[in-house]
C-alpha cells in the first residue's frame, strides 16, 4: 500500500450509505467487492510492470474528489459534431442525463438503457454481462470504477438489428474532480453498430475513468471511435474490454489529441472462430503530455486475423507509451497477427517507449510486428523547402499526412473531417 | 543573373567543390557534365539551399544578392528551382495540396492572395497537358509510387506550375524513353524566356540536341575545368572523359 486511500474510503462509505433502495440489488455485492479490491490495488506506482513507464501516481499525489452527482447540474453544453444525424447519449458526471440525450432511430429507447435505471429493476441480463470481462482483482482503476459508478451506457441491440445512425456517447465532467463512466455494449447476432465517443471537460482541469465492456455476438460488427481532443489538464483512463463471437469484426480507431494524461487500456478476446479487429490509434504528445496505449489481442480461437496499427508525432516534452501484447493460444492455428507502432520524434526532449510482446503457443500462425521512430525525413523536408514552403510548414504538412493515414480509418466521414480540423488547427495549415 | 565565385564545399570534412566557378545571364542555357561523382548534384544542392554541406569558401550571388544567406524556400520564392535527381517520395501528401501549397507560399511571399481554386485548377491542367502527365495522378500521394518517368515528368510539371527564373534540372533526362525525352524538352524550351536561365544536369549529349545549350561545361574533381559551346557535348560523346582527365592531370 503505497498511498493513504482513506478519502475514497470515506466516500464509499458515505455513497453505501445512501444506497439503501440498490441493497437487494446484484450491483451492491458487486461494488463491495470492487472497492475491496481497489483497497488492496490502490493507485498503481510506476514500479507496476503495466504502469513503468506512465507516471499516474504525479496525477494522484491529492486523490482528486470523486464525483457525487446528486441532482443534475444546468450546463451549457458544447457542441459536438451538430451536423452529424445520430443517436446521442449524454452523461453528465457519469450520471445518464436524458435531458440532453436525444434519439433519432425510432424505437432507440428500446435498445438503450441507463445502468441505473437497469440495476433498480435487477435487471438480470444486465448481470450476465456487467463486470465479466474486466479484471477487478487486477486492473487498478476498474476495480476503482465498478465500486463508484454509479450509472452509464446499456446498449443492446438484438439479433439481426442495425441502427441506422450511428449512436454518439459524451461523458461530460462538470468539475475538477474524478468521474467513473460506464458502457457496457452488447451486439446482437448479425447486428452491427457504430459508436462515437467523447469526453467533454467544463473545467480546465479533470479526471475520467472510463469502463467499457463490449460484446459481439456471432457475426456482429462494430465500428468503435474514441475522441480524446480536449486541450485541457485532463487525466483520462479508458480501459475497454472486447470479446468477440465468431465472425465478428470489431474497428477501433482511438484518436489522442490532447491530454495531459492518456491511458487506454484496450484488450480483444477472440471467442469463437473467424473473428477479425482491425485497432487503430493515432496519438500527437505536447507540452508534458503521457499518452500510453496498452493493447491486447487474445487469440484463443482458431482462423482468425487481427491487426493493430498505432502512429505517434511526439512533441516538446511529452512521452508515449505503447504496448501491444498478442497472445496466440495453442488452439488458434491459422492466426494472422499484425502489429505496427510507427512514432515520429518532432522535438529532442521527446520521447517514445514502444514494447511488442508477442506470445504464441500454436505452431500455424503468421505473425509480424515492428516499431519505428525517428524524425522526420530530411530529404522529404528539403524537397518541400525547394518548392518554397518553409520548414515549418513543410513539417507540418508531412506530420499531417502521417497522421491522416490514421483519420482514414474512422468509419464515419463527418468525424474524420472533424479530426482533420483539429489536426490542421494544431499544424497552423489550410488545405 | 547567377554568380558563383570560389565555392569550395565539403560533407563531413570531405572536400567535394573546390574553387569552382560559374556565371549564368539571363536567357542562356548552360550544360554541365562530368563523370559521376565530380560533384554535379552537390552543386546543384547548394544553390537550392541544401543545409548538409558546409560551404567552406566563395560565394554565390543571385540576381545581385548573396543566395547562402537565404533558407531553401526563401531562394524558391525568388525564382530559384532545382529539378531532382532523385525526386523524393511523400506519402500522405496528396499532390493537389502540395502544389497548392507551393503556388500559395510563393503568392503569399511575393503579397499576393492565395490562388483561386478555379484559376489552380485550369493552369494545372494546361501544365499537365504540355508535360503529357496522366491527370490521375494529381489525386496520389507526392511521387509516391510513381515510375521514373513520371517522376520526373512530375519535376518539369512543377517548374512549369512556379515558373522559375533560375531552373536547375538535374539529370531530368535520365530514365526518360525518347518520347519522354522529347516531351520534356519540349516542355522546358516553352518555358525559355529571354529574362530566364537554365542550368541543365546531363549525362548524354541526345538531350542537348533537343534543348540547345549556349555553353557546355565539364566539372571533374570538384571544379568546372573545361567551358566551351554545343560541340564539346559532341566532342565528350564522342571520346568520353579520358581525355579531359589527362589534361587536368597534367
Ligand atoms: N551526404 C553525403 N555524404 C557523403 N558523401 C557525399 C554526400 N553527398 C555527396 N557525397 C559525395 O560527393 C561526391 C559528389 O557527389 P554528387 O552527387 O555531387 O556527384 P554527381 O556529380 O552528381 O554524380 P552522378 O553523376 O553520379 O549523379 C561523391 O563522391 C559523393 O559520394
Ligand atoms: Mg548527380
Amino acid at each position: 500500500m503505497t498511498k493513504d486511500l482513506t478519502p475514497y474510503i470515506t466516500a464509499f462509505d458515505l455513497m453505501e450509505q445512501n444506497m439503501n433502495g440498490l441493497k437487494n440489488s446484484s450491483i451492491y455485492p458487486l461494488r463491495l467487492k470492487a472497492m475491496a479490491e481497489f483497497e488492496k490495488l490502490g493507485i498503481p506506482s510506476n514500479r507496476h510492470e503495466e504502469w513503468k513507464y506512465i507516471k499516474v501516481s504525479r496525477f494522484f499525489k491529492e486523490l482528486p474528489a470523486i464525483a457525487n452527482p446528486t441532482i443534475e447540474p444546468s450546463i451549457d453544453l458544447p457542441e459536438f459534431l451538430p451536423s452529424l444525424k445520430a443517436n446521442r447519449i449524454v452523461c453528465i458526471d457519469g450520471v445518464y442525463s436524458e435531458k440532453n440525450s436525444s434519439f433519432i432511430d425510432e424505437g432507440f429507447n428500446s435498445y438503450f438503457r441507463s445502468l441505473q435505471h437497469a440495476y433498480n429493476a435487477n435487471d438480470p441480463i444486465v448481470f450476465n454481462y456487467l463486470n465479466k470481462l474486466l479484471k477487478i482483482e487486477e486492473q487498478h482503476f476498474a476495480a476503482l470504477n465498478m465500486a463508484f459508478a454509479q450509472d452509464g451506457v446499456f446498449i443492446h441491440l438484438p439479433d439481426n438489428f442495425s441502427p441506422d445512425f450511428p449512436i454518439i456517447i459524451v461523458n461530460v465532467v462538470t468539475g475538477k474532480h474524478l468521474v467513473n463512466s460506464r458502457n457496457l455494449v452488447v451486439i446482437g447476432e448479425s447486428s452491427s453498430a457504430q459508436i462515437i465517443e467523447k469526453v467533454i471537460s467544463m473545467e480546465d482541469s479533470a479526471y475520467h475513468n472510463a469502463a467499457t465492456e463490449i460484446y459481439l455476438q456471432e457475426n456482429a460488427k462494430l465500428h468503435h471511435t474514441v475522441i480524446q481532443d480536449e486541450r485541457k489538464d485532463l487525466c483520462l483512463i479508458n480501459n475497454t474490454e472486447v470479446l468477440q463471437k465468431r465472425d465478428s469484426q470489431y474497428n477501433a480507431v482511438t484518436v489522442s489529441l490532447n491530454g495531459s494524461l492518456i491511458r487506454n487500456n484496450l484488450h480483444v478476446r477472440y471467442d469463437g472462430e473467424n473473428c477479425d479487429c482491425h485497432l487503430n490509434g493515432l496519438y500527437f504528445g505536447r507540452s508534458s503530455d503521457l499518452i500510453d496505449n496498452h493493447i491486447l489481442v487474445d487469440h484463443r480461437k482458431p482462423n482468425c486475423t487481427s491487426n493493430q496499427l498505432y502512429k505517434g508525432l511526439l512533441d516538446d516534452k511529452s512521452e508515449g507509451v505503447f504496448n501491444g501484447k498478442i497472445f496466440v493460444r495453442e488452439d488458434a492455428q491459422k492466426t494472422n497477427a499484425f502489429q505496427s507502432n510507427q512514432n515520429i520524434l518532432l522535438s529532442d526532449n521527446a520521447g517514445i517507449n514502444t514494447k511488442p510482446q508477442l506470445e504464441i503457443f500454436a505452431d500455424d500462425v503468421k505473425c509480424s510486428h515492428g516499431a519505428t521512430s525517428g524524425q522526420l525525413n530530411d530529404e522529404a523536408l528539403f524537397y518541400l523547402q525547394t518548392r518554397g514552403i518553409s520548414k515549418e510548414r513543410a513539417k507540418a504538412l508531412v506530420s499531417y499526412a502521417f497522421a491522416n493515414e490514421i483519420v482514414e480509418k474512422i468509419e464515419n466521414e463527418s468525424v474524420q473531417n472533424y479530426v482533420r480540423e483539429i489536426l490542421l488547427d494544431l499544424f497552423e495549415l489550410t488545405l | 543573373m547567377l554568380e558563383i565565385k570560389n565555392l569550395s564545399v565539403s560533407i563531413d570534412g570531405h572536400s567535394i567543390l573546390d574553387n569552382l566557378n560559374l556565371s549564368v545571364k539571363p536567357g542562356e542555357v548552360h550544360a554541365i557534365m562530368g563523370p559521376n561523382g565530380s560533384g554535379k548534384s552537390t552543386l546543384a544542392s547548394v544553390i537550392a539551399g541544401r543545409d548538409e554541406y558546409d560551404v567552406n569558401g566563395g560565394k554565390i550571388e543571385y540576381q545581385g544578392e548573396d543566395l547562402l544567406d537565404l533558407d531553401p524556400h526563401e531562394r524558391a520564392h525568388k525564382g530559384v528551382f532545382l529539378a531532382f535527381q532523385y525526386p523524393v517520395e511523400i506519402p500522405g501528401v496528396s499532390m493537389t495540396n502540395f502544389m497548392k501549397a507551393a503556388i500559395n507560399e510563393k503568392r503569399k511571399a511575393l503579397g499576393q492572395d492565395p490562388v483561386v481554386a478555379k484559376d489552380f485548377l485550369k493552369m494545372i491542367k494546361e501544365k499537365m497537358a504540355l508535360v503529357k502527365m496522366d491527370p490521375k495522378l494529381m489525386s496520389r500521394s507526392l511521387n509516391e509510387g510513381f515510375s521514373g518517368g513520371e517522376k520526373k515528368r512530375n519535376e518539369i510539371l512543377q517548374m512549369a506550375m512556379l515558373e522559375p527564373k533560375l531552373a536547375i534540372m538535374d539529370e531530368t533526362d535520365s530514365g526518360l524513353d525518347i518520347d519522354a525525352l522529347r516531351i520534356v524538352a519540349n516542355g522546358v524550351n516553352s518555358l525559355r524566356t529571354s529574362e530566364n536561365a537554365f542550368v541543365v544536369i546531363t549525362h548524354y549529349q541526345r538531350l542537348l540536341d533537343y534543348i540547345v545549350p549556349d555553353y557546355v561545361h565539364i566539372l571533374y574533381n570538384g571544379q568546372i575545368v573545361k567551358s566551351g559551346d554545343k560541340s564539346l557535348a559532341l566532342e565528350l560523346d564522342d571520346k568520353g572523359y579520358e581525355w579531359v582527365k589527362e589534361e587536368v592531370n597534367a
